[in-house]
């Protein structure tokens, strides 16, 4: 782990590659998805698009309520790698794929695994498989994360 | 509903309008707004990620040089307000405009790839292609055409940040007819 220090003197670690090994899990994350936090994405991201904050919207879309956008779950996902990795880890590569609506009213659990562990281009690279799964154990958004990693 | 009630502003048109616009290179969209702190702890705050290169200056500072965008907020730092009188008429060419048979639209999703950070104060302005679209499908939601567009974000200087490959689903939800 290497350690930095911040504001009031606090500890930051980060992993290093040599501490990563394909087939780590990632610690498992839940979260429920309330309408506050459904809007809070509206408001942090500035998409409007109807469908995020017009449940009569999003239902004629076939989506059972408001859902989070695709810029809240990149983010929901660059965090939960971050989370693991520590912050001198740079995220290179992300891919998600939103194959079902995560709406309000819906928790949400994520689970990782660091699935390829090698170097290119003099980076050293580590790849984390997502899965994030709703309250049915139905695979939401299947993702996948290309960190690279300190030294 | 009305586009007025919903705020869903969708150009449709035929396929083969569509077809057309493949290939087609955006012009450069420069952004409204900076990258900027308020608003990357509004998104940190949202999705509770304690990344200290978002909220504890100094140790972005030593780690980075300043505070930097988290990753996620690529596609925020383009969006555009909903009114500001400073906007010229016809320099916005987003997705929404493609003519498609689809009233409404979903997001499957996006592939991204980051050279750097955004750092704080930075204006990033960007450049969008249709790469393909496919003949009509059906899916749960509806019937429709997923679009594939390709955007890469540069800042000022004309140094890419990041690239971006997103898919999108333009379609008739089921039980709507096409008006």
């Amino acid at each position: 782990m290497n350690t930095a220090i911040g504001k009031y003197n606090r500890e930051y670690l980060s992993r290093v590659w040599d501490e990563v090994s394909e087939g780590d899990e990632l610690p498992k994350l839940e979260m429920p998805v309330s309408y506050r936090r459904v809007i809070q994405d509206v408001a942090a991201t500035r998409d409007f698009f109807p469908g995020h904050h017009n449940p009569e919207y999003a239902k004629k879309q076939k989506v059972k309520d408001i859902y989070l956008n695709t810029m809240f779950l990149q983010g929901l996902v660059d965090r939960y790698v971050s989370d693991w990795s520590g912050p001198e880890a740079f995220i290179r590569k992300r891919k998600i794929h939103m194959q079902v609506s995560i709406a309000a009213g819906d928790t949400i659990h994520i689970s990782g695994r660091v699935t390829r562990k090698y170097e290119q281009d003099n980076e050293k690279l580590v790849e984390v498989d997502v899965q994030i799964l709703n309250q049915d154990n139905v695979p939401c958004c299947p993702s996948s994360v290309v960190l690279r990693m300190p030294t | 509903m009305s586009t007025e009630a919903t705020g869903a502003d969708v150009t449709t048109g035929t396929f083969e309008e569509a077809r057309a616009w493949i290939g087609k290179k955006s012009s450069t969209k420069f952004n409204e707004i900076d990258v900027n702190r308020a608003m990357i702890q509004f998104y940190a705050a949202s999705v509770e990620d304690a990344n200290p290169s978002y909220w504890d200056e100094e140790y972005a500072n030593n780690a980075w040089g300043s505070i930097v965008s988290p990753p996620g907020m690529l596609m925020v730092w383009s969006m555009t307000t909903d009114w500001n009188p400073m906007r010229e008429e016809g320099d916005d060419s987003s997705t929404f405009d493609l003519p498609l048979p689809g009233t409404t639209l979903i997001n499957v999703s996006t592939e991204s790839e980051f050279f750097r950070h955004m750092k704080v104060g930075e204006f990033l302005n960007s450049e969008s292609e249709v790469i393909s679209i496919s003949p009509e499908k059906k899916t749960k939601l509806g019937v429709g055409h997923f679009v594939v567009t390709r955007t890469t974000y540069r800042c000022g200087a004309g140094e890419k940040v990041a690239t971006n490959t997103n898919t999108m689903f333009r379609y008739i939800p089921h039980g709507e007819t096409s008006s």
